[in-house]
């Protein structure tokens, strides 16, 4: 794995402007295979983003995915190039104004790593505001009411196309913003992964077990993301919060799903002993981690985790289940001084209440 | 130094409404009025609803990467990048925006049984000099105590958000946790600016903040 702070000169997108960003200019960063247009990997990113979404050019997904792509989120995979563009169609149509404004882009050079691990991997975090203008499938009827989220895509890029990448999106602060209401959204998903083959859903059950039994992904050693990826581990594996809290600064700035937004160690928390009281039985596991620097000399790390438990506990999403619960995630954290000032965390808690509900299969 | 005073009358426009943003970058997040407003067009709406004219009289404090101004009653304290104004807290009266529905989060701020009433670390704030450390602490723990005469008002704790600037010049932007007083108690955080100079201390309040907080429904859960 390429040293996580080679190529300074392949910067942060943090605290420049769209223009700046998207300034022609020569290669900054050998890139094979990739379209002469982009300048470095980060740029590929941020720039393929605006040309698809911003300039509606979403053909141009068939040269910036794979024919299979595998997506994977919380509410099912999408497989394949077309899908994609489909997708992207169907958003489009619904939420016509949608700017994907990159916020960050927590990249790692993965080309050393074995078989379909290899190739640079971004994580990309997005605040989307949009305007809800026409049908959606999630969002319902239009509305015309405002709505913005942070999306974080992780992304595993080979020769100018994604190969797999790894989608968490705030759906439920975008119900809540546009007036729908997400258990009723919720209950009629689930209704509806009921219906046909319901051998659709193995998924979920396979990533479940991949994260009881599966091996964490392993994180060099003196890399920055070591620190944060102990506090995750040692706060959902030994229960051991205020050690785990100890990572962060005692002020530090915290933004979960679904509007949770705050501040301290005591507050960050109390994000994780919300999802601990629901679940039981929990099980953590790392999927991939990626630094860079930032200005000013703070550190960006990007963690992809999962965690599974039984909902045996009567809180945040209602009534004790029994079900078992996934949660697939992504957090972006700044470190200051060795200590997390900012942690922005999202995973999908629409498609765990789905689940809650009974969705997505057994 | 020269950067960061530029952007005192982009500020100064910004609040009164007459500007269209170009001074923001499209990141920014501005926090005002009991809620966050993100991007460009959020937040220029959001300071022409509700324009402010700061004062010729009032005070500023530049430094490389942060901004304050200062009015009577009203704070503006910003975060600067290479690109343009990255983050913005206003801070003073005014009508609280419609909430945004969200799922609260019970917590508790001290982490232990005698509340040090302020979570500080100086090495978060780079641009604070050292002399001016033990100003910002004695700041943060005071600003928790409202005024005498005011109605109790029950537990607070603060946390101190950006600091910057030396002894004799200088801002720092804290957030409040406040469980207030009452059989049935309201929770939330809102903001509270400091600026000195010299002997001079400013304090502003946010005053539409801490209304927002006063009428927010109390919702750990995911509400129909």
């Amino acid at each position: 794995m390429m040293a996580w702070d080679a190529l300074p000169d392949v910067r942060s997108p943090m605290g420049r402007s769209l223009a700046a960003l998207l300034e022609p200019g020569p290669r900054r960063q050998e890139l094979p295979g990739y379209d002469p247009v982009y300048r470095d990997f980060v740029d590929y990113i941020i720039r393929c983003t605006h040309r698809i979404w911003e300039e509606k050019n979403v053909g141009l997904c068939r040269s910036h995915y794979a024919s299979d792509c595998a997506i994977h989120t919380l509410a099912g995979p999408v497989t394949g190039v077309e899908a994609v563009v489909q997708n992207t169609v169907t958003t489009l149509a619904a939420t016509p104004d949608r700017r994907l404004i990159g916020e960050d882009v927590i990249w790692s050079d993965d080309s050393a790593e074995a078989g379909a691990g290899a190739g640079l991997y971004s994580s990309h975090r997005i605040v989307s505001t949009s305007t809800h203008m026409g049908m959606d499938s999630l969002l319902g009827a239009a509305t015309m009411r405002s709505a913005g989220v942070m999306t974080i895509a992780d992304c595993l890029v080979r020769e100018n196309r994604i190969v797999e990448e790894w989608l968490v999106r705030d759906n439920l602060r975008g119900l809540m913003q546009v007036g729908a209401d997400p258990r009723a959204v919720a209950r009629a998903q689930a209704e509806a992964d009921g219906n046909g083959d319901t051998g659709r859903h193995g998924w979920r059950a396979a990533m479940i077990a991949q994260t009881r039994d599966g091996e964490d992904v392993a994180i060099p050693a003196g890399h920055p993301a070591g620190a944060a990826a102990a506090m995750l581990a040692l706060a959902f594996r030994s229960d051991q919060f205020g050690d785990a809290a100890e990572a962060l600064s005692a002020a530090a700035e915290v933004r979960w799903p679904s509007g949770r937004t705050g501040v301290g160690r005591g507050y960050w928390i109390g994000c994780l002993t919300q999802l601990r009281a629901a679940l039981h039985d929990v099980s953590w596991r790392l999927g991939h981690v990626a630094a860079r620097s930032l200005p000013g000399g703070d550190i960006a790390v990007a963690l992809r985790w999962t965690l599974a438990g039984l909902h045996r506990g009567h809180g945040v999403w209602g009534n004790a289940t029994g079900r078992e619960i996934l949660l697939m995630a992504v957090s972006h954290y700044r470190l200051r001084g060795g200590l997390i000032i900012e942690d922005n965390s999202v995973f999908d808690e629409l498609a765990v209440l789905r689940q809650v509900c009974g969705g997505l299969g057994a | 130094m020269t950067g960061a005073v530029a952007y005192l009358a982009d500020m100064a426009a910004l609040a009164r409404g007459d500007s269209g943003g170009s001074c923001l970058l499209q990141t920014c997040r501005l926090c005002g009025w009991g809620i966050e407003f993100y991007g460009i067009d959020a937040i220029t709406e959001a300071f022409r609803r509700q324009p402010q004219d700061f004062s010729e009289t009032g005070n500023s404090v530049a430094v490389p990467v942060h901004l304050a101004m200062f009015d009577a009653d009203t704070a503006l304290i910003a975060d600067l990048a290479e690109g343009g104004i990255q983050r913005l807290w206003r801070l003073g009266p005014g009508a609280p925006a419609p909430p945004e529905p969200r799922i609260d989060v019970a917590f508790d701020p001290d982490l232990m049984q005698a509340g040090s009433g302020l979570a500080f670390a100086a090495s978060d704030h780079p641009a604070l000099k050292p002399d001016a450390i033990a100003r910002v602490r004695a700041i943060g723990v005071s600003i928790t105590d409202r005024p005498a005469g005011e109605q109790a008002s029950g537990r607070a704790r603060a946390f101190a958000l950006r600091a910057f600037g030396d002894a004799s010049c200088g801002a720092a932007l804290f957030a409040i946790h406040r469980l207030g007083s009452g059989p049935v108690r309201t929770a939330g955080f809102a903001n509270v600016a400091a600026l000195w100079s010299g002997d001079t201390l400013h304090i502003v309040r946010d005053i539409a903040g801490e209304a927002a907080v006063a009428a927010a429904i109390w919702s750990p859960v995911i509400s129909a």
